[in-house]
């Protein structure tokens, strides 16, 4: 199975400037901090950012999010792992609706419409803040 | 029958935080309020069931997107470098003030929220 059309618009942009990369930097730095701090969470800071500086399009900002907060959970989850924050029952017990879940959600992501997962990811990310004062 | 409760409700929460997950808009934003919240885990516990299983579950979504078309991976390398730089030196940093950390992502929220709206318009 061959990649679709999708890819060629999120082929657009080329090339990278010193600003850039300095800015780039300071997300990763900022999405770390929220992802190490929290135990998740960084996807949905890296989302609009991703969308902004690099200027890709919604759903290719979403997948791509998934691709850079992969490595970053990736330690994270080791630290969580050595420190001993972490019970095999409740892991496998959620990791299985999780899947099931991530599975539907990748699935939703092409069909939904772009204005669907930009006012859902929206709400989700006020929802998400609002939980940080409270 | 309380363990049955349990897996089923496990596995009902994992389904609705894997769907938004999947989706790249932070399942774990709502993982993990649910797990402390309604399954009384502990904080930490569920921060680390919910990175595990985000590990496993994004394997296959980032396939999936990529089969779609839709990762552009071009670019993205400085914020991996520094992200997992941050990620780590935070597990061990005990003194950064985390409510800092945490009006910061309010705030970036509310003026997404106003930028998104002002966007629409």
């Amino acid at each position: 199975m061959k990649p679709t059309k999708n890819r060629d618009m999120c082929d657009e942009q080329g090339g990278s400037s010193l600003k850039k990369i300095f800015l780039l930097l300071l997300c990763g730095a900022v999405i770390g901090l929220v992802n190490g701090f929290f135990g998740g969470g960084g996807g949905m800071i890296c989302v609009p950012l991703l969308e902004e500086i690099l200027s890709l399009p919604e759903k290719c900002a979403h997948a791509t999010a998934l691709v850079v907060i992969f490595p970053i959970s990736f330690v994270s989850a080791l630290v969580y792992c050595l420190s001993g924050h972490l019970e095999s029952t409740s892991f496998l017990v959620v990791s299985v609706g999780v899947i099931l879940g991530g599975i539907c959600g990748s699935f939703l992501l092409k069909i939904l419409p772009e204005k669907v997962v930009r006012v859902v990811f929206v709400f989700i990310m006020l929802a998400g803040g609002l939980k940080m004062i409270f | 029958m309380q363990y049955f409760f349990y897996v089923l409700s496990g596995i009902l929460s994992g389904i609705l935080s894997g769907i938004f997950g999947g989706m790249g808009m932070g399942g774990g934003t709502l993982l993990i309020p649910i797990l402390t919240i309604f399954l009384s885990f502990e904080q930490k516990l569920a921060q680390g069931v919910n990175l595990f299983s985000f590990l496993i579950m994004s394997i296959i979504s980032i396939y999936i997107h990529y089969k779609n078309g839709f990762i552009r991976a071009q670019g993205i390398f400085p914020i991996v470098v520094s992200g997992i730089f941050c990620d780590f030196g935070s597990n061990f940093n005990g003194c950064f003030a985390v409510q800092n950390l945490k009006n910061f992502v309010w705030s970036f929220s509310r003026h997404l929220v106003y930028y998104r709206i002002y966007k629409s318009i």
